[in-house]
């Protein structure tokens, strides 16, 4: 056995117990305490320095290959951290949309320039990203996107138009799919590229959200220049980067992600009813459900070996953690829980988003029914 | 259009109905709900020119005589454009008070809160001039308030803490809860509206999105939900027994009404400008405001 695998099997048999002594130690108080009552600054603060945190106490990029800054351990460790860090009550990290769909996206399809460029400012927290796929006039039907990347020598110039861009206030890179053939065939004329979100012709303007708050953009490109080094995959293979992109979206470490956040609402939600004496009845059913998807990560990720069982197991992630929060904070803004009003106000209201966005309820279902079922399309 | 004679609607409640329709309709139809919940559209001259304060007053009184059922149909109504101007508390108080009857301007009252440290809520309560009905029954008294903190969740309710907290006749109060669930059943019917006409317009993968089953399922249980919310707000206003649990099912059905038209409309349906929040917000706070009330 090579030292570096010896490390990783060490790693391995000593995870649990170290994870969960480093989250003792590390999850913020003020996070721990007050979220609730953190104001949206505060909470970006907070999420950017647990993505610093997560790098220096070697918790970041856990399924990611030790060569470009991951600790070369599995998805099962991806999960088990989850779980952790949920008891634990720890943040979500700010860099997300980097660690989800980036990091794979390269592992799987970059280049070796492109992983070395890009992991480790990912990994460290230092480099946050966004996703640029949906348009005013292509959402669900994201094959239609019309954003346009001339090509030009060396590269690309892209002119058009994104929408509900979040995190594009403080990405350094966009995720971009781009149409990049004008008379090729639906599926095959869109490549995908990784933009700089500081480059010249580049604006973003706000729109704000049913919350007051403005996590997304509308965001123009005038004429941005992309090299082709910053392409992944081939000119006109951007739809399969896009699914690509999409199964980590919707897929089981994302759904760990979102299982610490609504763990932290159910805890939140329970200590409410409790000091009322309300909704006994309903809270052991959501109880029993949150504990649910963590369970269905773990089924889907033991499942990795068998494609087909594995997509059964995985595809229902989605629906399920975004309807059951919507649920909790249904019922948490009719409790006469005085103290936690303004945030299960505020939750109740970002909660209505969680079945639109990553791929609509309704859409998930036709996925399921037509790739999981078979159904006749 | 209201029917005079559908399940007890008088002609009062039915002419009157329409008219405010049209009213409203002339106010705010051409600006967006985002923009108008947070201004003050409607002023309350116009209401009160219009004897619109005096419409559920009983006639020897020198009112209009509205039933309760008619105030189901007028709040409905009302409930469609969530226009912020205090016309349904106010009638209201005038129904219930002869001192709030000499008013000319606006009246509010109270309802407890679970908001710690505030003794009561009023809606509208720091609107400039407005009086404040201490006692919600014939003998009742208006006074002033020590306006709190304002709530701003619900723009279009302009809810405020206040240092009184008001007293409710048990008549009175059913009759509040049923005109504040007959309101959020108007929410309901306007959401519902917009979601059809939006997913008759939207297109994705070449057709409009209306013709997805799994949007025309949202929508027709999205009219099953507000079908049933306005019958419960009817079966309130008539069957006083069943008031509040009638009036709690209508909250929590047009509160789904409103979150699958929010569903329906994607993206767009998650932005401030668009407004639909504005309808969930006002809802969420007439079901908080009628659970303050005593049952
Ligand atoms: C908070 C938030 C954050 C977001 N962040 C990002 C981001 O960072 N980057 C990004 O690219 N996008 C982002 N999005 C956009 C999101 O991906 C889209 O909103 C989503 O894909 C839906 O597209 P749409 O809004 O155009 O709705 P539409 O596609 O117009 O859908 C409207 C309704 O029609 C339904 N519908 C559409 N097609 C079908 C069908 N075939 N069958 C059945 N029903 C159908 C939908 O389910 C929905 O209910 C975000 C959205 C939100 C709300």
């Amino acid at each position: 056995m090579s030292t570096e695998t010896e490390t990783v099997a060490a790693r391995r048999a000593n995870f649990r117990a170290d994870a969960e002594k480093w989250l003792a130690l590390n999850v913020p108080d003020e996070w721990r305490k007050n979220r609730g009552a953190l104001d949206e600054e505060q909470e970006t603060r907070i999420r950017w320095e647990w993505d610093r945190q997560l790098h220096a106490g070697g918790f970041a990029g856990l399924s990611l290959p030790v060569e470009y800054g991951g600790q070369g351990l599995g998805l099962r460790e991806e999960v088990l951290f989850g779980e952790l860090a949920a008891r634990a009550q720890a943040p979500d990290s700010l860099g997300r949309i980097g660690k989800i769909l980036t990091a794979p996206l390269l592992i799987a399809h970059g280049t070796e320039q492109q992983r070395a460029t890009y992991l480790p400012a990912i990994l460290s927290g230092e480099q946050v990203w966004c996703q640029g796929f949906s348009e005013p006039g292509s959402g669900s039907d994201l094959a239609s996107v019309a954003c346009f990347a001339q090509k030009v020598d060396g590269g690309y110039l892209v002119r058009g138009r994104k929408t509900w861009t979040s995190y594009s206030r403080q990405a350094e890179r966009c995720l971009l799919l781009v149409r990049t053939d004008q008379d090729a065939p639906r599926y095959k004329n869109l490549s995908l590229l990784l933009l700089d979100m500081k480059a010249p012709g580049v604006s973003l303007s706000p729109i704000r959200q049913i919350s007051g708050s403005a996590h997304f953009s509308e965001t123009t490109f005038d004429d941005v220049f992309v090299s082709d080094e910053d392409r992944v995959g081939a000119d006109g293979n951007g739809w399969a980067m896009a699914m690509a992109i999409l199964s980590s979206e919707r897929g089981a470490v994302e759904a760990v992600t979102r299982y610490v956040e609504i763990r932290a609402d159910m805890t939140l939600l329970r200590d409410c009813c409790a000091r009322a004496g309300e909704a006994v009845d309903r809270l052991q059913d959501l109880e029993l459900r949150v504990e649910l998807i963590r369970w269905q990560v773990s089924k889907a990720v033991a499942r990795e070996e068998d494609e087909e069982r594995m997509l059964g197991s995985v595809m229902v992630l989605k629906v399920l953690w975004s309807e059951l929060w919507q649920e909790l904070t249904s019922l948490a803004a009719k409790l006469s829980c005085s103290e936690h009003r303004d945030h299960w106000r505020y939750q109740y209201l970002e909660s209505r988003a969680a079945t639109i966005y990553s791929g609509t309820s309704e859409i998930q279902r036709n996925i399921v029914a037509e790739r999981v079922l078979g159904l006749p399309k | 259009m209201s029917v005079v004679g559908e399940l007890g609607l008088s002609e009062v409640g039915a002419v009157g109905s329409d008219a405010l329709a049209e009213i409203l309709t002339r106010t705010v139809s051409n600006e967006p709900v985002a923009a108008y919940a947070v201004a003050e559209p409607l002023s309350w001259d116009v209401l009160q020119q219009g004897g619109w304060d005096m419409l559920g007053v009983a006639e020897e009184d020198g009112g209009a005589g509205a039933s309760l059922r008619d105030l189901v149909e007028l709040a409905r109504v009302w409930g469609r454009a969530i226009v912020p101007a205090p016309l349904l508390p106010t009638l209201m108080a005038k129904r219930w008070s002869a001192s709030a009857r000499e008013c000319d301007g606006p009246v509010t009252f109270s309802v407890h809160t679970r908001t710690t440290g505030a003794l009561a809520v009023a809606p509208f309560a720091d609107m400039p001039g407005i009086e404040v009905l201490h006692d919600v029954s014939p003998g009742g008294s208006v006074g002033r308030a020590v306006v709190g903190h304002a709530d701003d969740y619900a723009p279009s309710l302009r809810i405020a803490e206040v240092d009184v907290l008001s007293t409710w006749s048990a008549d009175a109060a059913r009759e509040m809860r049923v005109v504040w669930a007959a309101e959020a059943t108007g929410c309901a019917a306007r959401m519902l509206d917009d979601a059809v006409a939006y997913a008759k317009d939207r297109h994705q993968f070449g057709q409009p999105i209306g013709r997805f089953q799994a949007i025309k399922h949202h929508l027709a249980n999205a009219h099953i939900f507000a079908e049933q919310a306005e019958t419960a707000a009817i079966l309130a206003s008539l069957e006083p027994e069943r008031a509040v649990a009638a009036s709690r099912f209508a909250f929590d059905a047009s509160l789904r009404v409103i979150e699958i038209a929010i569903q329906v409309h994607g993206g767009l349906g998650f932005t401030w400008e668009m407004g639909l929040h504005m309808y969930l917000r006002h809802v969420g706070a007439l079901r908080e405001l009628a659970a303050g009330l005593p049952e």
